[in-house]
């Protein structure tokens, strides 16, 4: 059986998704391409027939001359310099609302030969708003096939998938597609271009000679910021030294406008130019609903508002909607403990398989539902278009910080997982842009640290006392962690950019594509692989060191009858000899020691904390949400002076503490693999945990000498 | 009435009465402070590569486009050209130049 592997390509907002979803039905992966830090989504031709067809779905990009690690894959792979995805031709998704821009990207590719197939993707879209689109005239004048096709009704579908498998096509299916041209367009730049490529063309080395496809690539991708640093050799960046930076530049323009005249060329034949006095544009009739839309919803005043009208309902959904699935899982998790227990008995072993490997399994999945929600979420407000008005929206503060609307989405991810988060900043054009978002996402206020702030407010605040209205302590001390965390953000971007990665402000250029009814199998899926990017990239991780710590929270081993009252068996652990030796660290800030064990724990995964303090306190089996650790905790009193062990201010600390701590492992791991290197996610633990002990150290020793704890 | 040819840049295009008249782009200007040296900068507001980019996202010299909105407190800029809708900042949108169309009245003036 032969087998076939195609690109998937476009820009973005073509409903590229949606139709790499419908060709390949319930079957895609997510591959991991060693080397690149990137993972695409493959997946099988549906129906498989004799010919084993895998689709690559790549990133969105606009242009071939790559700037951001996204687009940088894309390139990579289109033009076969990926040697591990290597691809037999394209797919290039074109969007038939829009098609001048989107032939602009057509046009790069088939300059460079590769063989493309054209899907005239939203052809139903285009057709109510009065565009008709002749897909055979339109292959014709490219070279190409074009079937016409709607993701959403699935028309054209069936002749996409027999062109992809290169099986015969039937007589009906023949109508709706041009025949292949074996030669690229030529693109023509004028003097400027020429000159260019002639010199590249005889340059000097050991190479074979550049030819005018790849000098072309080479000349834009010259003037286009960083593309020639990874995508290049040596040899070519020494033909290309010598021509002037003013010669590059005006034959890469010279080579734009060229593209654009054939583009606007093809699009006039093909009869889609509205004339100027034939009242509104097509363009007009497309946008019409979003633009009244969007009179709200970019409103000086009515935008703001509902902006955060919007962030509130993310945030009531990832915390009071998640509550029944996390119970659930936490249920589940503890029946299945029982279970083993009752299985394997007394003894090392069942511990274990309990407390290390059912209660590390247990930290992970606990999160799902919170973290599945959030990028559901995020999804719809991604698909239904409302994303890039958001971004638009608070592109003026991120400006403050040194940063564009474009690193808002990853952001706001941080509040559900790191991980994904810092996955997502791969959009970001410069590096230094992007590191400086990465180094921010881990103060933003993650879910695991939810478990811990209930704890700590629930045990040392009267949380239920109203304060204003309907608002209620506990949940205004919640709202104003999560403020300060992002202010913080904020701030330390800010700091960032000036200081440590200095840089011009990135610029802003972001389509805004119209309104649209979010699609559910595009958003349920992106939830779906995003969540499952937590699990792998986190999973491991924190069952590893759940298990770890048990051991250290267990060994060396001592029996509870032989020992004093008051005195529980972790304090002769190692975790508990350390947390006892590291008191004078934990005492500036307002704990004690047992806290401090609770602290070494959470280094694990956060919400390890929780159980740890149960262990510490000599309960068994705790959840936050239980009375006694809660009670345990309010009601320690020291007995050498009698005071409260602790109070609301030292909770505020610890929550400080928390707040700022770099504790998640699997956060530094990703951050590794972003980064390519140990360094920045080395410094981004020592910073923040040097953040978060000055903090807590400030917030309990002024409240103190302020007279409040 | 007389049609007088304006020019400008974007920029101007997005206050008062000239929001949501078409333009054309005469070109993208250069960056001010001469011309960095082609791929070191990547891409910021001032620099040849963002002129590169603004061109191939369709804003080449004869396009037509026009600013549809503003965001609140006077950036970024949404503009329409080729088919859709683009958002840039104040900054980005200056070194577009334009030429439009302004009716002016001239009284006793005939054509």
């Amino acid at each position: 059986m032969s087998s076939r592997r195609w690109a998937v390509a476009g820009n973005p907002n073509v409903g590229k998704t949606s139709l790499f979803n419908r060709l390949t039905g319930a079957r895609h992966r997510v591959g991991n391409h060693p080397g690149v830090t990137v993972e695409t989504r493959l997946g099988r031709l549906q129906p498989a027939g004799d010919v084993d067809v895998e689709l690559v779905d790549l990133p969105g990009t606009y242009v071939l001359t790559p700037d951001s690690e996204d687009e940088r894959i894309a390139y990579r792979v289109v033009a076969g310099r990926a040697p591990e995805c290597k691809v037999d031709g394209v797919l290039v998704v074109v969007d038939a609302t829009n098609l001048a821009r989107n032939l602009y990207f057509l046009h790069q590719l088939l300059e460079l030969s590769v063989p493309c197939v054209v899907a005239l993707n939203m052809i139903d879209a285009a057709e109510q708003s009065g565009l008709e689109v002749d897909a055979c005239a339109l292959a014709r004048a490219l070279g190409c096939p074009v079937v016409a096709t709607s993701a959403e009704s699935g028309r054209g579908l069936e002749a996409l998938t027999r062109l992809l498998a290169g099986t015969q096509l039937s007589a009906e299916v023949e109508s709706y597609v041009g025949g292949w041209r074996a030669d690229a367009p030529k693109i023509r730049g004028g003097l400027d271009v020429e000159v260019c490529l002639e010199a590249l063309a005889t340059a000097p080395g050991p190479e074979k000679s550049i030819d005018s496809a790849r000098g072309r690539w080479l000349i834009s991708a010259a003037v286009a910021g960083r593309a020639l640093e990874h995508d290049s050799t040596p040899a070519e960046r020494d033909a290309l030294a010598q021509l002037t930076p003013e010669q590059l530049q005006a034959a890469a323009r010279a080579l734009t406008i060229a593209r654009y005249v054939e583009v606007d060329r093809v699009v006039e034949d093909l009869g889609l130019v509205a004339k100027v006095d034939q009242g509104p544009s097509f363009t007009e009739r497309l946008m019409a609903r979003s633009e009244i839309i969007d009179k709200v919803v970019t409103h000086s005043v009515a935008g703001p508002l509902l902006f955060c009208l919007v962030m509130a309902t993310l945030f009531e959904a990832m915390f009071t909607w998640a509550g029944p699935l996390v119970d659930g899982i936490g249920d589940g998790m503890a029946w299945l403990g029982s279970g083993a227990a009752a299985a394997l008995g007394e003894g090392t072993l069942a511990d274990l398989v309990n407390e290390g490997l059912i209660a590390g399994v247990g930290n992970v999945l606990v999160f799902v539902p919170q973290i599945a929600l959030l990028f559901l979420f995020l999804g719809i407000l991604e698909d239904s278009g409302y994303m890039a008005r958001a971004a638009f929206l608070i592109d003026r503060i991120m400006r403050r910080a040194g940063l564009s609307g474009r690193s808002f989405v990853p952001l706001l991810s941080g509040y559900g997982c790191a991980i994904p988060a810092l996955m997502s900043t791969r959009t970001i054009p410069r590096f230094r842009d992007r590191l400086v978002t990465m180094l921010m996402v881990p103060f933003m206020s993650c879910s695991a640290r939810l478990p811990v702030y209930a704890l700590i407010i629930a045990a040392f605040f009267d949380a239920d006392r109203p304060v204003w209205g309907p608002f209620q302590l506990g949940a205004l001390i919640l709202l104003g962690m999560y403020l300060l965390s992002t202010l913080t953000a904020l701030l330390v971007g800010a700091l960032y950019r000036k200081v440590l990665l200095p840089g011009p402000t990135p610029p802003f250029v972001l389509e805004m594509p119209p309104y649209r009814w979010p699609r559910p199998v595009t958003v349920l899926r992106h939830a779906f692989d995003q969540t499952m990017a937590f699990i792998k990239g986190a999973g491991s991780i924190i069952l590893a060191l759940t298990i770890v710590l048990w051991a250290a929270l267990s060994f060396p081993r001592v029996d509870p009858l032989t020992l004093p009252a008051g005195e529980t068996a972790i304090e002769h652990s190692v975790a508990g000899t350390l947390g006892k030796a590291l008191e004078p660290v934990w005492t500036p800030m307002g704990q004690d020691w047992r806290m401090g064990i609770g602290i070494i724990g959470s280094f694990a995964a956060r919400e390890v904390m929780v159980s740890t303090l149960g262990l510490v306190y000599g309960i068994e089996g705790v959840d936050e949400d239980e009375g006694p650790l809660r009670d345990k905790l309010s009601s320690a009193v020291d007995p050498a002076t009698g005071q409260p062990r602790h109070t609301a201010l030292s909770g505020l600390a610890l929550m400080v503490f928390f707040a700022f701590a770099a504790q998640c492992m699997s956060t530094q791991a990703a951050l590794k693999r972003e980064t390519g290197g140990w360094r920045w996610p080395l410094f981004s633990f020592v910073s923040m945990s040097a953040i978060a002990y000055s903090a807590a150290l400030l917030v309990f020793q002024v409240g103190r000498a302020m007279g409040l704890g | 009435m007389r049609f007088q040819s304006r020019r400008g840049t974007l920029a101007e295009m997005g206050v008062g009465d000239l929001m949501g008249v078409w333009a054309e782009v005469l070109d993208i200007a250069a960056p001010e402070g001469g011309v960095p040296r082609a791929g070191s900068q990547g891409l910021d507001s001032s620099s040849a590569a963002f002129g590169l980019r603004l061109m191939e996202m369709g804003l080449v010299p004869g396009t037509r486009v026009r600013v549809v909105s503003r965001a609140p407190w006077g950036c970024p800029l949404r503009v329409e050209l080729r088919g859709y809708h683009l958002s840039l900042r104040k900054d980005e949108a200056a070194r577009v130049r334009v030429e439009w169309a302004q009716a002016s009245a001239a009284v006793g003036e005939a054509r």
